[in-house]
């Protein structure tokens, strides 16, 4: 844990990574299977990332900020002409949308609507854990993050873990064993400490990873998610999606912040090589944005939004909709792009792909039992 | 509460020359009458010459841009540019005056309030505000604000430059607005409404959702806030004016009605008529229960626990209502209630209140001398410029780098993370960064005195440290611990819960 972690102090990204608890499992010959979501805060545009060009419409309603060079997937979307990566593994079955979509929150409050992507619930500031970290923790996994905070999206799991790299060093054992005296009626500050010393070594060595900021943590992830013994679910942070004025079309604030998440599809799909085909990566955003540009050329918080999917798990690209339509009457509250399908069923369906279980079990640990369909089919199919 | 407990909750804990106050209660209260001075020795540059330096970079910059081609040329001009507006150099200049007053002012409660409000009005990190214009805002401005009402303060703090300038304000103009009606005649595209402003006016600063406003009181309160931007004529960059005041021409016209209040326009000039309407939401939104109950909740959160019960907080309500909302008697209720609470509950601190409770425990030479901060705006920084900032990022808290205009959390679950507390583990363990140097005072006086100092029953970490001082009499390399002492005692349990 010396000068090396240094690099990866990022204030605009984090990472956080899990670990199976049990990795015989994995060693003996099944096939470890990854999920990476990656949480895009601030509300990102699904418009912007992904076009909707079967009519006029949405140029029409942003002339300012529309994007010029969409690369065409399909007769009525195409991709922001930023997502590169993205689009070379569209090309190889390996990427997929899911638009219109979003979690039932209709309130348009970053706060509330963060904390509800995160939590699985349907109260804001309500549930104290994550929806990840209970359906992990019903899977019986261990987690590990590697990020400064521990993301309420990951709260619930036992033995949770996180990590990022830093500058200076810890004391010996000897030391911190005092402290643990200190700390042996305090729950939560014992349970932290006591993770700390029980640290495998390997989390201390990330010494030979280059390159700064958001393709370094993809490059650490890459590394952890490789690992047969490693975790098996990865989690990264990125902010400034919140663009009201100044968004941009095909360059800009909502094109930049895009190209991050397509550095991070790009550097795993790179450097997991063979694994990459047993990884699923995934967006996680709190709302989408009007359809309409505002006074600043930029937008403001709307409902539906879209998923991006990338990973060798899916076996075909595609864009999966049941398409709302643009025109003014579709639209919800006359303004916003409607979801019709709820985020909450995508990664349940994704869950358990990947956790190797029952839709409905996963449902019942992560979305408390609420009724969402299975999507295994749409989106696997 | 007990007394050194308290010094702790609601101050930084007592310096090692420190007195223990007689009337603890008493000598924080008092701390809220007046609104004390910045007792940095050097310049405290104002807000206005923050924003010519902010636009002499910004247009220098974009010039070298646009003019220079050669990137190693151009490297060589920013670097230069760079230097002679401080753009790396302010940030830490402002870190340093906010943390030698919390460690070296005789009001640390004040501070610790002032603190707060800061994050409370948060100014995102992006546009260089964080650089050039947080620190000075808050030191200008936010300060003389926490002795009057509150009301004046969420006024004032909404029209400030960072604030307009983050939350996007400038940008907009209603609908049926001069501009848009001129624009509308010409045939030119209209210009939006922007709702970031209003919806954080009322989500963050003011009621919070627990009032059960609508998309529909949001978009009212946006037209209200048209018109409230940058103004004047003297140039600064992109839309950037170096001012920020009323429009009339991009105010919405008309009555406006939020939460069922309706907001007139008011006398006849077409200057001013639609100016009045947003100081009268302010005050009926800072009148309000909800904005009463949520402030109050807000500031036990930070000073008594994380969960505060309706006791605590009605203890503040009351003191708003029967002051009309000062705040110098609204901090005072704050400090009765922890008084009154405080000693069944826990606080677990904050990055930054930690390391300023450490530095000023400890007598720490932090956040150095502030000569070392004098700066030529010709060289390059040295290590003792930028380690106050190098620190609190390490820590996770640089505070005027809030990603979102929710500010920092507060919160334990949110502040304690495995890696979170290596970090406050790991930076003790090198303790010459925060100014406790190994040729002064042996680590262990230091720890020692911090705890006779600042725990109203001492024993049990004395204990801790007397076993240590056994330990390294019979240890063979006893200077290799060297920062134990200060490691079991700044890192324990009951440092970092206040």
């Amino acid at each position: 844990m010396n000068i090396s972690r240094r690099v990866f102090l990022s204030g605009s990204a984090s990472l956080i990574v899990t670990a199976p608890m049990l990795s015989k499992g994995f060693a003996s010959g099944i096939t470890k299977k990854n999920l990476v979501v990656v949480m895009l805060r601030g509300g990102m545009d699904g418009l912007t990332a992904v076009p909707f060009i079967g009519n006029g419409i949405l140029a029409k309603a942003r002339p300012d900020i529309g994007v010029d060079k969409p690369i065409k997937v399909t007769s009525n979307f195409a991709l922001h002409p930023r997502l590169k990566k993205f689009k070379k593994l569209w090309n190889e079955d390996k990427a997929s949308i899911i638009h219109a979509t979003s979690i039932p929150y209709i309130g348009r409050s970053h706060f509330e609507g963060q904390y509800l992507m995160e939590s699985g619930g349907t109260k804001p500031y309500y549930d104290k854990t994550g929806w990840l970290g209970r359906a992990l923790e019903g899977a019986g996994r261990k987690s590990l993050s590697i990020s400064l905070p521990m993301p309420l999206i990951l709260r619930g799991g036992q033995n949770l873990d996180n990590f990022m790299p830093s500058r200076n060093s810890l004391p010996t054992d000897d030391t911190l064993k005092i402290l643990a005296a200190d700390y042996k009626n305090d729950e939560m500050l014992s349970k932290v400490l006591n993770t700390i010393r029980k640290r495998p070594i390997a989390m201390m060595q990330s010494k030979n990873i280059t390159g700064k900021k958001i393709k370094g943590l993809a490059k650490i992830a890459s590394q952890q998610l490789n690992d047969i013994n490693g975790p098996s679910i990865a989690v990264f942070d990125i902010a400034g999606f919140d663009t009201h004025a100044d968004q941009g079309g095909d360059y800009g604030q909502h094109a930049r912040k895009l190209e991050q998440f397509d550095d991070i599809v790009g550097t795993l799909a790179k450097q997991m090589g063979p694994s990459f085909e047993n990884t699923i990566v995934v967006s996680l955003t709190e709302f989408g944005r009007t359809v309409d540009q505002n006074g600043g050329s930029g937008t403001e918080h709307g409902y539906g939004s879209a998923i991006l999917m990338a990973g060798g798990l899916l076996s075909k690209s595609k864009i999966i909709s049941d398409w709302p339509g643009l025109e003014k009457k579709n639209l919800f509250e006359g303004r916003d792009l409607n979801s019709s399908i709820d985020a909450r069923a995508v990664y349940a369906s994704i869950l358990a792909r990947v956790l190797d279980t029952d839709h409905q079990k996963v449902v019942n640990n992560a979305f408390f039992g609420a009724d969402l369909p299975d999507m295994t089919k749409r989106i696997f199919g | 509460m007990m007394t050194k407990a308290f010094i702790r909750r609601v101050g930084f804990g007592l310096r090692p020359d420190e007195d223990i106050p007689e009337d603890p209660l008493n000598w924080a209260k008092s701390q809220m009458n007046v609104s004390p001075k910045l007792i940095w020795p050097g310049k405290l540059y104002s807000e206005t010459e923050m924003i010519d330096i902010r636009v002499d970079f910004q247009l220098e910059e974009d010039k070298i841009q646009e003019t220079e081609k050669n990137p190693a040329k151009a490297k060589i001009k920013k670097t230069k540019l760079y230097r002679r507006t401080g753009r790396k150099y302010f940030e830490k200049y402002e870190l340093a005056i906010r943390h030698h007053q919390a460690v070296h002012g005789n009001q640390p409660v004040f501070e610790r309030f002032w603190h707060f409000w800061g994050n409370h009005f948060a100014i995102v990190d992006k546009n260089k505000l964080p650089v050039f214009n947080t620190g000075p805002m808050q030191r200008e401005q936010l300060r003389p604000l926490m002795t009057g009402k509150f009301a004046d303060m969420v006024y004032d703090m909404t029209l400030t430059w960072p604030m307009i300038k983050s939350l996007d304000n400038f940008k907009s103009a209603g609908p049926n607005s001069d501009t848009n009606m001129h624009r509308k005649r010409k045939n030119k595209r209209v210009k939006g409404l922007n709702e970031n402003h209003g919806r954080e006016l009322l989500e963050l600063h003011t009621i919070s959702p627990k009032a059960g406003y609508t998309q529909e009181d949001v978009i009212n309160t946006a037209y209200i806030m048209t018109g409230w931007g940058f103004t004047g004529w003297k140039k600064g960059h992109k839309g950037e004016l170096k001012k920020t005041g009323y429009e009339h021409f991009n105010h919405e016209p008309g009555t406006h009605t939020v939460l069922g209040k309706e907001y007139k326009i008011s006398g006849f000039s077409p200057k001013t008529k639609g100016k009045k309407q947003l100081r009268q939401l302010v005050n009926d939104l800072c009148a309000s229960q909800s904005c009463m109950n949520f402030i109050a909740w807000k500031l036990c959160r930070h000073f008594i626990c994380d969960d505060p019960n309706r006791d605590m907080i009605k203890i503040v309500t009351d003191a708003w209502v029967k002051s009309d909302g000062i705040l110098t008697e609204i901090h005072k209720a704050v400090l009765d209630a922890a008084w009154k609470h405080g000693n069944s509950e826990k606080k677990f601190l904050s990055p930054e209140t930690w390391l300023i409770q450490v530095a000023r425990m400890t007598g720490a030479d932090w956040p150095g001398d502030p000569k070392v901060f004098e700066y030529d705006f010709v060289s390059r920084l040295n290590y003792k410029q930028k380690k106050i900032s190098k620190i609190l990022a390490e820590l996770g808290h640089l505070p005027f780098r809030a990603k979102q205009p929710n500010g920092f959390p507060d919160t334990a679950t949110e502040w304690l993370s495995q890696e979170y507390l290596v970090r406050r583990i790991a930076l003790i363990n090198n303790p010459v960064q925060i100014g406790l140097y190994k040729n002064s005072t042996p680590f262990m006086d230091i720890a020692k005195k911090v705890v006779k100092n600042n725990f109203d029953d001492p024993q049990e970490l004395l204990n801790v440290l007397d076993e240590l001082d056994l330990k390294n009499k019979y240890s063979k390399f006893p200077t290799l611990k060297i920062s134990e002492p200060l490691i079991a005692i700044l890192c324990s349990r009951k440092v970092l819960n206040a």
